[in-house]
């Protein structure tokens, strides 16, 4: 075996050797080991191998920030949505087609009376819904008895020439 | 099953619960793995919550080829990556001078004898890791630092295992003059 041949496996030989024989059969583990015997810089390797990885196995395990937890936790929230509702763009997203359709039933809601009345009397007739307003319209009511009755919301309780004087 | 894959699949069934016990069960290691991998940046607590994001939002795809651990990694791998990429696009924008690590890591962090905190040592080694070519450095970090075997992280690297073997030698070979000053401290009182 050639000194290129057996590097693919120091690696593994010095910090895994039980796993070399997931990977290669006996046989050439056994022509790995020979080489290793008469190489020297191959044994040189091999102890640099097993030398770093100790050295980088104890590496200090690093110590979290006090609030990484909490800050991946509201990252979390608002992955989850439950911060979602504070996202104004997913929201009029969401609500578009509610708006769409509210304004399509107020538009279709308002076009079935959207027949303007004829003259103002019919508008007062429409608006009231009470046939009573239209003594409003009589000839000889005043301008205060009107006033009245439209501040009171009460429709005059006697005739338009008594309505007509003033109090 | 493991603790991890009963935790997997509640989380993936919507258990924020189970997905913050996978989140202590894993968070120190994915930290050290971006601090290793990006020369002890300070953006490792931000690499990763994004890497513990990508992974909550895709749990459902989670398909169990793997383990846990393995797919975690693979996700850390490529969201570290991703950073590297738009931090070196940036520096080529603004023509900054390359954030090339010292000569002697060891030397640039302290005195090799005088090397007694945790926070120094881990710096150096980081200093040194940064000296390799990426794909060594991910390699050795995912080995040695990360405690992954060869089938682990050839899956995680999506590289045959030998490629795996050979970039593990290389990176140790080119590391050891910058890590000799350590064998002091690992050969003392320590180990």
């Amino acid at each position: 075996m050639l000194c290129d041949d057996a590097a693919r496996f120091i690696a593994r030989r010095a910090d895994a050797p039980a796993s070399l024989h997931e990977v290669v059969d006996a046989r050439t583990i056994a022509d790995v080991d020979a080489h290793l015997e008469s190489c020297t810089s191959c044994r040189a390797a091999l102890e640099t191998q097993r030398d770093v990885s100790a050295w980088l196995r104890v590496r200090p395990a690093d110590r979290l920030s006090s609030d990484f937890a909490s800050r991946l936790a509201a990252r979390l929230d608002e992955a989850s949505g439950w911060f979602g509702i504070a996202d104004w763009r997913a929201w009029t997203l969401r609500l578009a087609p509610v708006a769409a359709a509210l304004a399509l039933a107020t538009y279709l809601g308002l076009g079935a009376s959207t027949q303007s009345p004829a003259t103002i009397e019919e508008w007062t007739l429409s608006a009231t819904g009470s046939s009573d307003a239209s003594i409003l319209w009589e000839p000889d009511m005043s301008a205060e008895a009107v006033m009245e009755t439209m501040l009171t919301g009460a429709p005059p309780t006697s005739g338009g020439g008594d309505i007509g004087n003033v109090r | 099953m493991d603790v991890d894959q009963e935790l997997v699949v509640q989380a993936a069934a919507g258990s924020r619960e189970a997905f913050d016990e996978l989140v202590r069960r894993h968070q120190v290691s994915i930290v050290s793995l971006a601090r290793a991998l990006t020369s002890g940046s300070a953006d490792a607590e931000d690499l990763a919550q994004e890497v513990f994001l990508r992974v909550w939002r895709s749990l459902r795809g989670f398909r169990g080829d793997s383990t846990f651990r393995t797919w975690l990694h693979r996700v850390a791998v490529n969201v570290i990556h991703s950073h590297h990429g738009r931090v070196s696009r940036l520096r080529r924008l603004f023509q900054a001078a390359p954030a090339e690590p010292a000569e002697d890591p060891i030397e640039s962090a302290a005195d090799p004898t005088d090397v007694e905190s945790d926070v120094v040592m881990r710096d150096a080694i980081d200093k040194a890791l940064a000296t390799l070519p990426d794909e060594l450095r991910v390699a050795v970090t995912l080995r040695d630092v990360q405690g992954l075997d060869y089938k682990e992280i050839a899956s995680v690297l999506d590289v045959p295992i030998g490629t795996v073997e050979s970039r593990i030698f290389r990176g140790r070979q080119r590391l050891k003059p910058m890590l000799e000053p350590l064998r002091v401290r690992t050969s003392g009182g320590r180990a």
